[in-house]
């Protein structure tokens, strides 16, 4: 009985967990070279096997190397180039993506990861391959000329 | 009892099996993978004044001119056949750990006589043209800076690496109406290659 019983609970539990989102991260640590400079990790999200109704998320993180307090903007951009294969993501995507704090105020030194999410509707249409930028840029910049990270986020859709 | 017991788990098992897949169909066999790297740039100077590239002070912007941040002149042309590192006012350095690229977009000024970009880098009426060149390119190679969704205007730049790069700016074709000074400010984004 207590066979049966343990067999039916691994069943379930392996049942259950086939359903879940898999997320491979492979965790880096920063160079101590940058620890006096911003910078954003990771470069690329890859989303495979997507489809309308789903959910991915992934968190970016943002090193605020100034020695003071600073604002960044965390904004959601359509490429004019993409990854080969990839097309640009529609102009709709913009309202799929939930961007956890799109103006983090990061003290002096401090990391800090803001999760992104990509949420497509029911009823939504997307290329088979698409690819968009999340942009992270320092608002204190002064200047004519000034400089953006962002991380390229590859969708490919399930067939 | 054990019948009692085994309904429970029978049942607790059967929820988990086949109920929660339902809640959770949003996510079904969605993979999520990120590329371990750090993505960093610096870039000097930040600054360029238009038509006065030596920051002499004192100039004003002609309509219908082509401007280059070209250090040896405002009107000076970097060579066609490829700009020299001489030609260019910014340095960016690679300060990631991978390859990046680079994108160039120069947004539609605000105040004044408000001038937009006409995304082909080229003037027009009440719009300017705007490109990006770096070192070593030649002039079919030197990519339209737009208002936004620029294509990336150097490929694969090295980790620890930095490359010399400059602007043109078309101003546009007609006369200035407003008497006012605009701005708009250039932005350089860097992608893992």
């Amino acid at each position: 009985m207590k066979n049966i019983i343990v067999l039916l609970i691994a069943v379930g539990l392996l049942l259950s967990g086939c359903g879940q989102p898999s997320t491979e991260v492979q965790p880096l640590e920063p160079p101590p070279e940058l620890y006096d400079k911003i910078w954003i990790s990771p470069g690329k999200v890859e989303v495979g096997n997507f489809f309308p109704g789903a959910r991915a998320e992934y968190p970016i993180t943002i090193h605020n190397g100034n020695d003071e307090p600073t604002e960044f903007s965390i904004t959601f951009q359509v490429p004019g180039s993409t990854a080969e294969g990839y097309e640009k993501a529609p102009s709709a995507v913009q309202d799929w993506i939930i961007i956890e704090d799109p103006a983090p105020v990061l003290e002096a030194k401090e990391t800090r990861e803001v999760l992104i999410a990509v949420v497509m509707p029911e009823d939504a249409e997307a290329p088979p391959k698409w690819e968009f930028w999340i942009a992270v840029k320092d608002v204190t910049q002064t200047g004519m000329v000034q400089t953006e990270l962002a991380c390229r986020w590859l969708v490919e859709m399930s067939d | 009892m054990r019948k009692a017991i085994l309904s429970i788990v029978l049942a607790l098992v059967l929820l988990f099996a086949f109920a929660v897949p339902i809640f959770a169909a949003t996510s079904q066999n969605v993979s999520v993978t990120a590329t371990p790297a750090f993505i960093s740039i610096a870039n000097a100077p930040a600054t360029w004044v238009i038509n006065d590239v030596a920051d002499a002070g004192g100039k004003t912007i002609l309509p219908d001119t082509l401007y280059y941040s070209n250090p040896l002149g405002d009107t000076t042309s970097p060579t066609v056949g490829g700009a020299v590192d001489g030609e260019c006012k910014f340095t960016i350095t690679n300060t990631s750990t991978v390859a990046i690229d680079l994108t160039v977009v120069f947004p539609h000024h605000s105040g004044g006589d408000a001038s937009t970009n006409s995304d082909t880098g080229l003037n027009d009426t009440t719009s300017f043209g705007a490109k990006s060149y770096f070192s070593g390119q030649a002039s079919g190679a030197w990519v339209i800076a737009k208002n936004s969704g620029s294509d990336v205007g150097y490929n694969a730049l090295a980790a620890t690496t930095n490359i010399k790069w400059g602007l043109i700016y078309e101003s546009q074709s007609n006369a200035w109406t407003s008497g006012t000074a605009m701005t708009s400010t250039v932005v350089i984004t860097a992608t893992a290659d």
